[in-house]
C-alpha cells in the first residue's frame, strides 16, 4: 500500500470521527428514549450538576455530605428541551428535617421552594424524597439553573444536620 | 527535528499533519460555535479544547519543521 492510500484512509477516519462524534454529541443530548438521568457526585462539581455550597453551610466528606444549615444550593445545567425534571434526593435526618427543594424563579434571590411529592423510608433507614419540577417556568441563565435545599432544625441547637446519600435527577422532553 | 517522520517538508508526515490540523480546528470551531449558542451542549458531555490542542501542536510542527 502506498502512502497516499495510506493518507486517503487517515482522512477517511478523521471524517468518520468528526460524524460519529457530532453523532454522539446529538444521542446524548437529545436522548432518544425522551429521559437523560443526572447523578450528582455532591462533593464534586460535574459539568451537568455543580457540588453543594456554600462551604459553611455544608460539610463535604467523601463517605457523606452533611447539611449543617440552610439554605445549601447547586446548580444543573440542562438543554432547553427537557421540559420536566424529577429529583431523588436520599438523606438521613439528624436532627434537621427536609422542608423541600426549591427552583429558582427570577434573578436575584427568588425562589419557589416545593415540598416533596413522597417521602418514602427505605430498609436501610434512610429517607427518599422525590420532587418535580416544571423547567419551562424556571429562571435559567446561560442553560443554567439554580435550586436550593431548604431545611429546618428541629431544635435551637448546634450540631443538626441532615445526611445526604445521593441526589438523581430525571430529564424528560 | 531529526525523528524520521518530521524529516522533509511536502512528504507524507507533512500531509498526515495538515489533514490532523484540518479536521481537529474545523471540528473545534464547530463545537465551539454550537456551545456557544446552546450552552452546555458540548461542553456536558466532551470538553473540545482537546482538539484546539492538537490543532496547535499538529500547526507548530507543520511550521517550523
Amino acid at each position: 500500500m502506498n502512502k497516499f492510500k495510506i493518507l486517503k484512509i487517515i482522512n477517511i477516519f478523521l471524517i468518520l470521527f468528526f460524524l460519529g462524534l457530532l453523532l454522539w454529541l446529538f444521542d446524548q443530548n437529545f436522548s432518544l428514549n425522551g429521559q437523560l438521568v443526572i447523578k450528582s457526585n455532591l462533593t464534586k462539581d460535574l459539568p451537568m450538576i455543580s457540588k453543594l455550597g456554600p462551604e459553611g453551610r455544608v460539610n463535604l466528606r467523601q463517605s457523606e455530605t452533611l447539611i449543617l444549615d440552610s439554605p445549601v444550593y447547586f446548580d444543573l445545567r440542562t438543554m432547553p428541551w427537557f421540559k420536566t425534571a424529577r429529583m431523588i434526593l436520599v438523606y438521613r435526618s439528624d436532627g434537621r428535617i427536609l422542608s423541600g427543594i426549591g427552583s429558582q424563579t427570577g434573578p436575584g434571590f427568588s425562589f419557589a421552594v416545593q415540598e416533596p411529592l413522597a417521602v418514602n423510608q427505605r430498609d436501610d433507614g434512610d429517607s427518599e424524597a422525590v420532587f418535580d419540577f416544571n423547567l419551562a417556568s424556571v429562571y435559567r441563565d446561560k442553560n443554567v439553573t439554580r435550586f436550593l435545599i431548604d431545611s429546618t432544625s428541629l431544635k435551637d441547637e448546634v450540631g443538626n444536620t441532615i445526611s445526604l446519600k445521593s441526589l438523581e435527577i430525571i430529564l424528560t422532553r | 527535528m531529526n525523528w524520521p517522520i518530521f524529516r522533509r517538508k511536502d512528504d507524507f508526515s507533512t500531509k498526515l499533519l495538515n489533514s490532523i490540523f484540518r479536521f481537529s480546528f474545523i471540528l473545534f470551531v464547530v463545537l465551539f460555535l454550537v456551545d456557544l449558542i446552546l450552552p452546555g451542549f458540548v461542553t456536558n458531555y466532551f470538553n473540545p479544547i482537546w482538539l484546539l490542542i492538537l490543532a496547535i501542536i499538529s500547526g507548530i510542527i507543520i511550521v517550523y519543521d
